[in-house]
């Protein structure tokens, strides 16, 4: 008892943590590092960009990783840990793609286009979506589960296909912030990324996984619940 | 070259971001919330049963002890 009560405590500390943390590295974007030369105000939606990718990146890991556990061991939890894993990345990864269409609308002059790294978003996250539309459909707990760790296994590599495809394929547009491309120079919307940029993107990053983190724990406890009342259903059901 | 005015779309951005984010958050607090409703709804439930089953009991103890007589012959 006092070890949940321990956990529930730990919990709530990390929420208000993350809580102020979401607050800071907000009011950091604003005030930190001032206005960018060629794009002006829009581009602080980048620090919400990249670090909402960030965390979708660690919940979809935390999803395959789940996936794994699952088939090596069929303890539930990994299943709870599993679908919490896609929905918070979902959910996160949609911060991305809403934040970034809005950027791209004064930079490129569109909202959307085909380019490579869009276009893997898109499918990344509507593999992501039909994982949670298939579970929903499959009646027979042990198939659903089984079913939902192979499919989170087989989703991850849409999204290292959308990390990696920038670095890749030379007709992207979307620039390379970080570490080597073949497609760096004819990048749009391209800056440079020093100093205070770079720091205010690191905060941006880490309050994202910590945030992330804070989200799977929550989802986990209400896969619990679901859990005990679904069972307690049963077992009133069965006593009439 | 000046620098453009890109505030809306700034305004634009932070907005449905936000909006998502707080969408994803006020879910599971909703389902959570829902959830704690069910669980004392079905709390409530079964302790009106078990009230009904001994109050059951009370009103006709007679009739057991007749049932144990009669099976014992």
């Amino acid at each position: 008892m006092a070890y949940a009560e321990n956990r529930t405590r730990l919990l709530w500390i990390m929420t208000i943590s993350g809580a102020l943390l979401f607050l800071g590295s907000n009011l950091m974007n604003f005030l930190y590092p001032g206005t960018e030369v060629t794009m002006g105000e829009v581009q602080r939606l980048f620090y919400i960009h990249v670090g909402s990718f960030a965390g979708a990146f660690l919940a979809f890991f935390v999803a395959l990783f789940a996936g794994m556990a699952y088939l090596r061991t069929r303890a539930i939890k990994w299943d709870h840990l599993g679908v919490a894993g896609v929905e918070v990345g979902l959910g996160l990864s949609t911060v991305t793609i809403v934040t970034g269409a809005v950027w791209a609308r004064p930079v490129w002059g569109t909202f959307w286009t085909w380019d490579p790294r869009l276009t893997t978003i898109a499918i990344m996250s509507l593999t992501y979506a039909a994982y949670l539309f298939l579970r929903a459909a499959i009646e027979d707990p042990d198939q659903r589960r089984r079913f939902a760790a192979v499919y989170a296994i087989l989703a991850f590599s849409s999204v290292l296909l959308t990390v990696f495809i920038i670095r890749v394929r030379p007709d992207v547009i979307h620039p390379v912030v970080v570490g080597p491309s073949v497609t760096q120079p004819d990048a749009l919307g391209d800056f440079n990324v020093t100093g205070r940029i770079q720091t205010t993107l690191l905060v941006s990053l880490g309050m994202y996984i910590w945030v992330a983190i804070v989200l799977l724990w929550h989802r986990i406890r209400l896969e619990n619940r679901v859990e005990q009342v679904q069972a307690r259903r049963a077992q009133i059901l069965a006593d009439l | 070259m000046p620098t453009p005015d890109t505030v809306d779309y700034l305004i634009a951005g932070y907005a449905v971001g936000f909006a998502v984010f707080f969408t994803l958050v006020a879910s599971i607090w909703w389902r959570y919330r829902m959830l704690k409703a069910d669980q004392a709804a079905l709390e409530t439930l079964e302790q009106e049963a078990r009230a009904d089953q001994s109050s059951a009991a009370e009103a006709h103890p007679v009739t057991d002890t007749q049932a144990v007589r009669s099976s014992h012959g």
